[in-house]
């Protein structure tokens, strides 16, 4: 397989690149998709990931880089045309109604996606999630974002501290 | 002056002051109605389902901000009480504050403002977050308070947002006087974009 040229590859097929999850996995994705990871955009700047060589991702398992990939396929095609400024409103409101579906999922593949998010730097993927976990937080008292978010229950000591912060931050509560 | 040309036809009513006339009232409508969106304001949506295990917690201190910066103020204060691991984060986060974000009756209708009475209450809290935040602050809106009855915290607010470089501010005093001061220490703050 020949090696890509880079930047004048314009022979209609997209130039692909392969990601290889931490479990040895491989994905084989548009160079554009997985250019949205701002840390592997230079590596995929300067050819790599192309032909046999794929990218090692020691981070990132199987499950989780199919979810993130995913993500960056549907977000490819607004983010090359420089945030969509020609998207039409049922554009955005597909990826909307994407993005909403996207992080409708359990707390352990969330956590999976925020480190990914992190890791890749995958900007708009990381407010996503971001934003995931403020709506969880929102509108609750600090017992029920214990709760919601899985935190062991209070000793004694950290319930004095909750009460005592209550009373310091009454309007906080209002 | 003829101020019909700013009315603006889907805004409610507006809760009358004593001796304001119409053209006040209209005024207002549109001073409310043209106070920009403030930076992270965020939908509401369904908790993801949760396994009891505590993951969020062992998550960087960078990407905490990141979330605890798109709730409102009231909402990331609440968040400190969650644990000594939480308490940093309100005060590391720049402060977007908006005193109508207290009041449920504005939360719903951005629009609507409450009487002389519910106010009263409000102005403290926008006391206490000013001075308890030690900035920067984004985004200060003060909207709601009837700011006339308060000469001297009006001074102690805008000393206080310029003194910790406030970025953005919108700032609509009621019920109407134009001959305001402001301290000079507003027109001194280089943060404002």
């Amino acid at each position: 397989m020949a090696a890509p040229e880079s930047g004048d590859g314009n022979n209609g097929a997209a130039r692909m690149v392969t990601l290889i999850s931490s479990d040895n996995t491989r994905f084989e994705v548009e160079a554009a998709a997985a250019s949205l990871s701002q840390t592997l955009q230079l590596t995929i700047l300067d050819g790599g990931g192309g032909g046999g060589d794929g990218i090692p991702l020691p981070n990132v398992d199987s499950a989780t880089l199919s979810k993130v990939l995913e993500y960056c396929i549907k977000h490819a095609p607004a983010a090359a045309n420089g945030g969509a400024p020609n998207a039409t409103a049922v554009d955005r409101a597909e990826l909307e109604r994407f993005d909403n579906e996207f992080v409708n999922i359990d707390q352990s593949v969330l956590y999976s996606l925020i480190m990914a998010a992190h890791n890749l730097e995958i900007e708009g993927l990381q407010s996503l999630v971001a934003k995931k976990v403020a709506d969880m937080i929102k509108g609750k008292s600090p017992m029920e974002i214990r709760r919601t978010l899985g935190f062991p229950d209070p000793t004694p000591e950290e319930q004095a501290e909750m009460n005592a912060h209550m009373l310091e931050y009454g309007w906080a509560y209002e | 002056m003829d101020l019909s040309g700013w009315r603006i036809a889907s805004v409610q009513t507006v809760h009358a002051f004593n001796g304001q006339d119409q053209g006040t009232v209209t005024a207002l409508k549109a001073a409310y109605e043209s106070v920009p969106t403030p930076p992270a304001a965020a939908a509401w949506s369904t908790a993801a389902p949760n396994d009891g295990v505590d993951r969020i917690s062992r998550l960087l201190d960078q990407i905490l901000r990141n979330i605890v910066s798109r709730l409102p103020t009231n909402e990331v204060a609440r968040t400190s009480a969650l644990a000594s691991r939480w308490r940093g984060l309100w005060h590391s986060v720049p402060l977007v504050f908006l005193d109508a974000g207290l009041i449920p009756g504005c939360v719903k209708n951005p629009t609507w403002r409450p009487g002389l009475e519910v106010t009263l209450g409000i102005t403290n809290t926008v006391s206490d977050a000013l001075k308890k935040h030690p900035g920067p602050f984004r985004c200060v809106q003060i909207t709601c308070c009837y700011l006339d009855m308060n000469k001297e915290k009006i001074k102690e607010w805008m000393q206080q947002v310029a003194a910790k470089g406030v970025q953005e501010l919108a700032f609509i005093n009621r019920p109407w006087p134009f001959n305001l001061p402001l301290p000079t220490t507003l027109f001194s703050c280089t943060s404002l974009m």
